[in-house]
């Protein structure tokens, strides 16, 4: 059969089989086995395919960062350092208006780049946080709001597994990449915390002022827990960004940083033991989606599908924005149906060439990508976060829909640096440029250095 | 009983794949503190980290895909009743079993060869031998399909396998439901 109306019929079965709720590892996987067995006649050489993909697609080292990194979280999230983290934010931050709210803020954009997934990190801080919040007298919905929205953070501050994915699937440098995620991060993070900060200070019965609130002293205890996390970061990303080491090394002194934490905080070998064999439940999916997706993007190519769609989107005369403007549009609709990491899988093969092909950057396309994916996990009916929220929150009375109104004025930060990144692409590559000297002409947005 | 049987064999797969990952961060450690302070890294670290990677994914299958942790999306499958949901892990059931069957034969002659011709990768004094990899995969597979007759199994019957809440036990901690 001609091999495009073959890709053509697998990517229709591929979305059906996905929306129905079939494994989405398997759905990739079995697309690709009889895609190929459609196109070439013979399924044992369609199973000869996938035999061989299953053997040779992870057998990178490069690989290694997603088990080594999700260790790193399991150990952190199992030491209890996440409350630590919070008390000391809140101690750092006495004199700010909405403190609390901000504390949140911070200290999930430290906690949720160590545990590289937005969804521990909106667990631990529904439980620890927002009891805080309503006790000082904080709106439910601005409480709320502020654990979810802050949570997202976590995917674009790396070390994030979102950002590793992406670049296993563009093939693009994941130590670039989180390099590039550094300054979108720090910008979204301070934004959030000053809607936060400002809120209170205009609606102070929203936030009232917490004076009196237990946080005016810290123990040893918690500074060396809650600075062992703020540490444990600032090595991991230091030897990155220093090119002492590659992203895998990194993870790898981040899985054992986070054992010695976890052992100082107490946890014993039951807890250890725990956290290591509770890793598998979240590398193996995540491996596994890896892996399908490389059978798919085979396909993809050998249809000839990517190139027919790229000549014909950069043919058709259409401007680059317009493009990449749809495509955020089809991430966003997506983010409401989809986990994330199943959207990049099932889009950036084919968007990615489109958008290269429009001379865009990878590294600030990758950001555009993943804001506008992650935007998603806050949005009805399907947003993960809201739910991840709703299931942990200790007040069984919090309804979907105070969460969701909580965390659309983070939705649209999401969205504000989304459009700044996009007509300032240097936001995600200057810091590259600063650790390697490698400088980027940016074709799309504006470029400072020309 | 054939479920508690499967459930165990299938953890202790998971579990020693678990700290085969976190043996691997001590033997990079090795290699970078070899390497920066003594000028002497560990020949083979790349060949073993990488094989490594598709052993501890066949390693943890069965037990991931018996304990239903592979993602799904859930749009229309919770919103289905009882018969409906059954009737889509059915589905899912028999492709998952057709897909680890295809590996599996797909596997196979090339880990015939790779016994036969003492299949090997690197350079130097550490040569890291594949074929194990290559044996391991196509065993793994084998039992992923098992897994796969088991749930198919529950969801035609109705009955179901063994769940989180079962083993519940003192977890602290944050639990996290989806990777993603």
């Amino acid at each position: 059969m001609d091999p495009t109306t073959v890709v053509i019929l697998m990517l229709i079965a591929l979305i059906v089989m996905v929306v129905i709720g079939i494994h989405i590892g398997i759905s990739l996987g079995i697309t690709a086995l009889v895609g190929t067995w459609m196109m070439f006649g013979t399924y044992e050489l369609a199973a000869g395919q996938v035999g061989s993909t299953s053997f040779f697609a992870l057998r990178n080292f490069v690989f290694a960062v997603i088990p080594l990194f999700v260790l790193m979280g399991e150990f952190v999230s199992r030491s209890g350092s996440a409350g630590d983290l919070y008390r000391v934010m809140n101690f750092a931050m006495k004199r700010v208006p909405g403190r609390l709210a901000v504390a949140t803020v911070a200290g999930n954009a430290i906690f949720a780049a160590v545990t590289g997934t937005s969804l521990a990190s909106a667990a631990a801080f529904s439980r620890l946080a927002y009891p805080e919040m309503i006790n000082a007298g904080y709106s439910r919905k601005f409480a709320l709001g502020s654990v979810a929205g802050s949570a997202c953070l976590g995917m674009l501050i790396p070390p994030s597994v979102l950002l590793i994915i992406w670049g296993i699937v563009t093939e693009i440098s994941i130590g670039f990449l989180f390099l590039a995620g550094i300054l979108p991060g720090i910008i979204l993070a301070s934004l959030m915390a000053v809607y936060s900060s400002g809120t209170a200070m205009i609606w102070p019965e929203v936030a009232p002022s917490t004076e009196a609130s237990g946080a005016d002293k810290l123990s040893l205890q918690e500074i060396i827990s809650g600075g062992g996390v703020i540490a444990l970061i600032f090595v991991v990303l230091g030897t990155i960004w220093g090119g002492l080491t590659t992203p895998s090394e990194a993870a790898a002194i981040g899985a054992l940083g986070g054992l010695i934490l976890a052992l100082i905080k107490g946890v014993r070998w039951d807890g250890i033991r725990e956290a290591i064999i509770d890793s598998g439940k979240v590398i193996a999916p995540i491996l596994f989606l890896l892996l399908t997706a490389q059978m798919y993007a085979r396909l993809l190519t050998t249809g000839g599908i990517v190139g027919l769609i790229t000549d014909t989107i950069t043919g058709s005369g259409f401007d680059p924005n317009v493009a990449i403007l749809v495509m955020i549009i089809i991430w966003l609709i997506l983010g409401m149906l989809l986990d994330s990491g199943s959207i990049i899988l099932l889009t950036v093969p084919i968007f990615w060439p489109i958008a290269q092909s429009f001379g865009y950057n990878e590294y600030s396309f990758a950001i555009i990508g993943i804001l506008a994916i992650e935007a998603g996990l806050l949005t009805p009916p399907v947003g993960l976060l809201v739910y991840a929220v709703k299931g942990s929150v200790p007040d069984k009375s919090v309804q979907l829909s105070e969460i969701f109104a909580g965390s659309i004025p983070y939705w649209i930060l999401m969205l504000i640096v989304l459009g700044l990144v996009w007509i300032l692409p240097g936001l995600a590559t200057e810091p590259i440029t600063w650790s390697t000297g490698i400088n980027f002409n940016h074709q799309i947005g504006f470029d400072w250095r020309n | 009983m054939v479920d508690n049987i499967f459930n165990s064999v299938t953890r202790v797969c998971s579990t020693i794949a678990a700290f085969w990952a976190l043996a691997l961060a001590f033997l990079i450690l090795y290699d970078i503190t070899g390497r920066a302070f003594f000028n002497s890294p560990f020949d083979g670290t790349i060949e073993i980290v990488a094989n490594s990677m598709v052993s501890i994914l066949f390693l943890q299958m069965p037990y991931t895909i018996y304990r239903g942790a592979h993602l799904r999306t859930a749009v229309i499958y919770q919103n289905l009743g009882d018969y409906g949901q059954r009737a889509i892990d059915v589905i899912v059931a028999l492709l998952g079993i057709w897909f680890f069957y295809s590996i599996a034969l797909g596997g196979w002659e090339d880990m015939i060869i790779g016994w036969e011709v003492d299949e090997r990768e690197g350079e130097g004094s550490i040569r890291v031998p594949i074929y194990p990899v290559r044996t391991l995969l196509v065993i793994f597979a084998a039992i992923s399909l098992i897994a796969y007759v088991i749930l198919g199994w529950h969801a035609l019957f109705g009955s179901r396998p063994i769940s989180d809440e079962d083993e519940a036990g003192g977890i602290e901690g944050a639990k996290v439901d989806s990777p993603l």
